[in-house]
């Protein structure tokens, strides 16, 4: 037990990276490599649990790959990293189980299998990491991984071969940019700052502040991490891979990219730009701010126009997003304006908004998995009737829109009551107009969708629905998440305490710094 | 019972038992309905526990630890307006579900129908005694979606599917900015609580210097607007009529849309006293009241009128909680309150008889019926004297009320003076003669005249079953003893609920016949101009009609339509144009983004253009280097410009591997050996992937399109060298780089003498790994291209891609 607690950051890694190979090896044995990756895959939601609740009790946990300390390579877990990795490990672990029976079973064997732990390790390692050349390793293997499942066979394909491999492009190219873009900034900041620890680049950057000697282009380089992390997260104008990529992908994959992956982005805008760049806050707030309204209306907007219930999921996903960029650019404006406690407020409510996005999001996805094999179609317009034939989904998808939509009691309304709160407290008024503004598009485009797939009745011409209902694997995960949804709305004081406390750090990281630098020599 | 515990099982009793319906059906059956109405009648017992501290003027109070982290808590507070609401609306729901059990057909989904009404009973009980913003708001959009579930009951009928998307987007999008209303009223007064700010005089005086009343007003009153459909917010009301109509009985006419007012009544204390008040809500109330009452002259559906006179009746009570003034604030408080409980007793019976005509005569068209008196007497005696109540024909409980908002009318003009003085007791009478010109046109329409022998109508119509006609005949009871005894009522839940809420609140005199005092005169005058008009009513109607037909914009369901109905294709038209779909266009943006950024510090920090690159720049360079520059350029250039993608990206690699050529000339063999195998790797990838795209030729770019690619090209290319000169500088003094700790520990840490295999294997071994799972993952990535390629080889062999 001891050994486990001393490892526990780089088991959450070494696990799924070591499972990958022994998923190769195991391809000709399905069973036993089912059964392997699930054992995997609910131990390192234990191990998540365990590790959120060791930080929570007793403090930042720092692990050293070697002992070399801030010259090497150090694994950190805060509270942020800690509930990030078991937002990643619970939603990989339900998308996994789901997968058995949606991923068709040869694509399965061979390399879904191997690709989906690779991709868990990815991001349990962006998360873990406390060095930022390390953060973009890992952000290539999580990228890499994400985008070789894109392509993964789904039993009843409902996309054609040519789409995915368009889709796919798009995803690698446009993230490939900003890869190299953050290469660009990670090399740059070591040249003038001379390290990759993100602990001590955080001082050494607060240090140039205070003596008011930092160089322009160290803000240029903060900037660039916008485009880095705000490509990841789909901010306007980075967003474009993902209404293209979200539908095409296999429906548990997209509900990993929607409620982890394009959180990794807002997870790297909380720990580099706001640790690392915590003096920049007044030049870069604002325009997150900005990005983020914008990112709000388009997404809402275009969600409306959609026919594709995958298509719908996607634009929400931006606009949602767009919620949570909201509230760090409030927050960044609030801070450099002297409002600490507001500025803590403020990224509590975009972290609460961010939970309550990811399991809603990943539900929905996986739910309209559940819609498409039983409709055999995408187009909600050749769907109809559903509430008769295929209960349980409507059911699932009522909750996520609810949430989605910020109606009470589901754990979204939680999250828009903390974030507009805390925004109008602190006089965000015209944000929070129009993210008001946005929130009757969400209802509208949320419920329309609803009523369309399962309201009225099906077109005769499109024929009949399939008989096969989703089966126990499927319904199992989504069910599980709706009643994470809905438990995150009535019992929502302990997520509220996390975020409060996550936010603290955020904004005043030294004790984060402290951890990580004041080292104890074995 | 303690009353903190009755109030709380009866604002959850319904939520939980709600969810036992679908497996009580199994074994009771379409009787479950009983069941129903049993629960609602234990939340209507339970809640008259509460009456003896209202009357008491000691209001329920209680909390419950919910979100402290928020600063909120879920509170209870049981006063005589929450009292009076509770029971209104448990004591319908208890008439509602019996009735249901003979309207509704056994054939039907009956679980899901008990079903929702319970959450709906429990979210109405939610709303009347929560303490705070936050609680209101969440059993508000509760309401919002039971009342969109029972809207929408009927679901594969598409007009029920539209009304319910109108009720939930007006009802659910006011409540949103009500929330906001509420959200702001917390910045001012610091607080959630609503009777802690109506009782604390300091947080009234802050509220009221405040610069945010206004919008606190305006907001919250919007929400209570949208939810009593008033204003251009009534046009949800009409639609949500394709309900089964013991559902517009209890949600649509005694209930839900009371919400609104219940929401004015009880902020009523907080946000009243104020022109703004009087004219937001008065103005509101009586443009609706006799736009409404006027309106309904149109309509041939009798729910259709019900609908269009509910509309009217909440304006009436929107208009008397409006009236008020600051030297006397709660002037209309009594009368409303008043009218909103007759409200109920006779608007809930009129549309039980409608639901019981549509039943037994099969349509609910105006104009097809006629003539009923003789074939159902008892119905006929019930509506009219239901309809009676409604036109405020003395002795019923609607004349009593209505004899009071005359009063109150003429009191509140004479305290704002000028032409207010005439103009309230006008308006006042206009909406009285609507009502009752519709009021006889119910009954003459339905029961009177000659009996029509239209084709959708029975030969032979059958007087209601008991069942149905039970609840009505005791409403009309109580109408009647309303009337004759108003002061059982008065004192046991009017008195109660005012006084909580008013201060000073003076004690109702009620009497039938105060002497010829004005409202009396104004009470003829209603009457006779009432029944002299309603020879012209269907010239009204028509006259509506063709100037419907000639101005169609003048409506608010026309502007509705247009937005909702087009929403969807003006949506995809703008997704099409932000969203076109090749990836050329998405790269320019992010590209100029970059430039944004890297250019706005220079803005901000107002760096001037001869200090963005360092000084003493050194150009010199050698022959071979300036080749190997030049050729790096040309493939870089081919690769942007090459009109076809397979020689486009072999000249992308070849960028790569003269790169690698320089990491050799720069001495960094180990260097060149990698960035060979990334590239080779990473152009078999891009030639897999490339070959399932079309192969066609690119268009020729005209030239302006590559001037300005080449432009923001070179933008990109300049910021980013700007950046790496800059950072190439060296290390900001006075910190030093890892090299100086990587060369003295090197041997001492890990016994390595080559310091880069140390830093590779050693100081950063795991970035090491993770690069091998990058590499492996390529591989990986590549083995699922050429596997997929080759499943879709197979598909086109079996002819199904093209």
């Amino acid at each position: 037990m001891s050994f486990l607690m001393e490892h526990l950051p780089i088991l959450l890694v070494a696990i799924p990276l070591l499972m990958a190979p022994i998923m190769i090896l195991t391809r000709s044995y399905p069973g036993l490599q089912k059964v392997l990756n699930l054992v995997a895959s609910v131990g390192l939601l234990a191990l998540s649990g365990l590790l959120l609740s060791s930080v929570w009790n007793g403090g930042i946990t720092v692990y050293e790959v070697g002992e070399f300390g801030k010259y090497g390579i150090v694994l950190v877990a805060d509270l942020l990293s800690a509930s990030m990795v078991g937002l990643n490990c619970l939603i990989g672990c339900m998308g996994l189980i789901y997968s058995y029976d949606y991923i068709e079973s040869k694509s399965l064997n061979l390399t879904y299998h191997s690709l989906y732990n690779l991709m868990l390790a990815g991001i349990n390692g962006i998360f873990l990491t406390g060095d930022i050349f390390n953060l973009f390793v890992f952000f290539e293997i999580m990228l890499l991984s994400s985008g070789a499942l894109i392509v993964a066979n789904e039993t009843s394909s409902v996309t054609k071969i040519s789409d995915k491999m368009e889709a796919t492009m798009k995803y690698i190219v446009l993230n490939m940019l900003g890869s190299n873009v953050m290469l660009i900034a990670v090399a740059s900041l070591y040249a003038s700052i001379g390290s990759l620890n993100m602990a001590d680049i955080a001082i050494k950057v607060q240090i140039l502040a205070d003596a008011g000697t930092m160089p322009w282009h160290m803000y240029a380089i903060g900037l660039l991490f916008i485009i880095v992390f705000g490509g990841k997260a789909a901010v306007f104008p980075l967003h474009y891979w993902l209404p293209d990529v979200h539908p095409t992908a296999p429906s548990p994959i997209s509900a990993m990219l929607s409620g982890v992956i394009i959180k990794i982005g807002a997870y790297g805008i909380l720990r580099v730009l706001f640790v690392i760049f915590a003096p920049l806050q007044a030049v870069f707030g604002p325009i997150i701010l900005m990005l983020a309204l914008i990112t709000i209306g388009l997404g809402a907007t275009s969600a409306i126009g959609q026919n594709d219930v995958k298509r719908l999921l996607a634009y929400s996903s931006v606009s949602q997003i767009g919620y949570v960029f909201m509230g760090f650019g409030m927050g960044a404006i609030a801070y450099s304006s002297g409002e600490v406690t507001g500025a803590v407020l403020i990224i509590a409510a975009s972290f609460v908004y961010l939970v309550n996005h990811a399991l809603a999001k990943s539900m929905l996805f996986l739910t309209s998995g559940g819609i498409i094999h039983h409709a055999g179609t995408r187009d909600m317009r050749k769907m109809g009737g559903m509430i008769n034939s295929d209960p349980a989904m409507c059911v699932a998808f009522l909750v996520g829109a609810m949430s989605i939509g910020g109606v009470p009691p589901m754990g979204g309304f939680i999250a828009k009551f903390s974030l507009f709160d805390a925004g109008l407290r602190y006089a965000f008024y015209i944000p929070i107009a129009i993210a008001l503004l946005f929130a009757v598009f969400t209802l509208f485009y949320m419920f329309r969708g609803w009523m369309l797939m399962f309201w009225g009745e099906r077109d005769p011409q499109y024929g009949e629905y399939s008989h096969h209902k989703s089966s126990l694997l499927m319904v199992g995960p989504i069910f599980l998440l709706a009643a994470l949804v809905l438990i995150f709305g009535i019992f929502a004081e302990p997520l509220l305490e996390i975020s409060q406390t996550i936010a603290a750090q955020v904004i005043d990281p030294q004790p984060y710094i402290d951890a990580v630098l004041v080292r104890v020599i074995r | 019972m303690d009353p903190f515990n009755a109030i709380v099982i009866a604002v959850f009793l319904p939520f939980i038992l709600a969810w036992t319906l679908p497996v009580l059906y199994s074994v009771f059956k379409q009787r479950i309905g009983w069941i129903a109405a049993g629960i609602a009648f234990t939340c209507f017992v339970l809640n008259a526990q509460v009456i003896p501290y209202a009357m008491a003027g000691t209001p329920v109070q209680g909390s419950w630890v919910w979100l402290p982290t928020a600063g909120l808590s879920f509170d209870i507070y049981g006063d005589g307006m929450a009292a009076l609401l509770a029971l209104i609306v448990s004591g319908v729901g208890v008439i509602i579900m019996s009735y249901s059990n003979g309207y509704m057909s056994t054939k039907e989904d009956l679980p899901r129908y008990y079903q929702w009404l319970l959450l709906f009973m429990g979210a109405m009980l939610g709303i009347a005694y929560t303490d705070n913003t936050i609680q209101m708001f969440i059993f508000w959009e509760l309401t919002s979606i039971t009342s969109f579930m029972l809207i929408g009951y009927w679901r594969e009928r598409p007009e029920s599917v539209y009304g319910a998307t109108k009720a939930f987007l007006i009802t659910a999008g006011g409540g949103l900015l009500m929330f906001a209303g509420f959200l702001m009223l917390r910045v001012v007064t610091g607080t959630y609580g609503i009777s802690e700010v109506a009782q604390s005089q300091e947080l009234l005086a802050t509220l009221h210097g405040s610069e945010f009343y206004v919008a606190v007003l305006i907001l919250v009153f919007l929400g209570a607007a949208s939810k009593s459909a008033q204003g251009p917010f009534y046009i949800w009301l009409p639609n949500a009529m394709e309900a089964p109509t013991p559902v517009s009985a209890f949600l649509h006419s005694a209930t839900m849309v009371k919400a609104g007012v219940y929401l004015v009544a009880r902020m009523h204390p907080i946000l009243s006293g104020t022109p703004e008040w009087l004219i937001l809500v008065s103005g509101t109330g009586m443009i609706t009241m006799v736009m409404a009452g006027f309106m309904a002259f149109r309509q041939t559906d009798i729910k259709a009128i019900l609908a269009y006179s509910t509309i009217s009746q909440l304006a009436y009570l929107m208009t008397m909680y409006g009236y008020s003034t600051a030297e006397h604030p709660g002037l209309g408080f009594a009368a409303a309150t008043f009218h909103l409980l007759n409200h109920s007793t006779f608007k809930a019976t009129l549309f039980l008889v409608a639901g019981i005509v549509a039943h037994e005569a099969t349509t609910r068209d105006i104009r097809k019926l006629g003539g009923l008196r003789k074939e159902m007497p008892k119905t006929f005696i019930v509506a009219v004297i239901a309809a009676a109540s409604m036109a405020g024909v003395p002795p019923l409980n609607g004349f009593l009320s209505k004899e009071m908002f005359y009063e109150t009318s003429v009191e509140i003009g004479h305290l704002v003076g000028g032409p207010w003085v005439y103009i309230f007791p006008v308006v006042a009478v206009a909406g009285g003669v609507f009502t009752l010109m519709y009021s006889i046109r119910l009954i003459d329409g339905i029961f009177l005249g000659e009996r029509t022998h239209d084709p959708d109508v029975p030969h032979h119509v059958h007087e209601a079953p008991w069942v149905m006609l039970a609840p009505a005949v005791f409403l009309v009871g109580l109408i009647i003893f309303f009337g004759l005894y108003p002061k059982f009522p008065i004192d046991y839940l009017i008195q109660p609920a005012y006084s909580g809420l008013v201060p000073h609140a003076e004690t109702l005199h009620i009497k039938h016949w105060h002497g010829f005092t004005l409202p009396f005169i104004m009470t003829v005058v209603t009457f006779v101009t009432g029944i002299l008009l309603y020879k012209f009513y269907d010239t009204l109607a028509a006259m509506q009609n063709s100037f419907n037909a000639k101005l169609p914009w003048i409506s608010v369901n026309y502007w509705y339509d247009a937005i909702v109905n087009n929403a969807k294709g003006i949506c995809k038209k703008f997704a099409n144009v932000t969203q076109p779909g090749p990836l050329g266009g998405y790269i320019k943006i992010v590209q100029l983004f970059m430039i944004f950024l890297v250019a706005w510090p220079l803005y901000y920090l107002g760096v001037g253009a001869a200090s963005i690159l360092p000084a003493g720049m050194n150009f010199a360079s050698e022959p071979y280097e300036i080749v190997l520059y030049a050729l790096i350029i040309v493939s870089a250039l081919g690769a942007a410009i090459i009109p076809r993608y397979l020689p486009a990206v072999l000249s992308l690699s070849a960028v790569g591997f003269l790169v690698s050529l320089l990491y050799m000339y720069l001495k960094a063999p180990d260097l060149a050996m990698t960035q060979v195998c990334v590239e080779t790797l990473s152009t078999i990838i891009f030639i897999l992937v490339i070959i399932k795209i079309p192969q066609k030729f690119k268009e020729p770019m005209p030239a302006g399109k590559v001037m300005v690619n080449l432009l923001i090209s070179g933008a990109v290319a300049f910021s980013v060298f700007a950046i790496m000169v800059n950072a190439g500088i060296g290390i900001i003094a006075p910190f030093e780089s890892l090299s100086h700790y990587f060369m003295e520990y090197s041997l001492q840490l890990t016994g390595g003498l080559n310091v880069v295999n140390v830093i590779v294997v050693d100081f950063r071994g795991y970035d090491t790994i993770g690069e091998i799972s990058v590499l492996s993952l390529a591989a990986l990535g590549v083995y699922n291209l050429i596997l997929s390629r080759a499943d879709s080889g197979s598909a086109a062999e079996g002819g199904e891609e093209e």
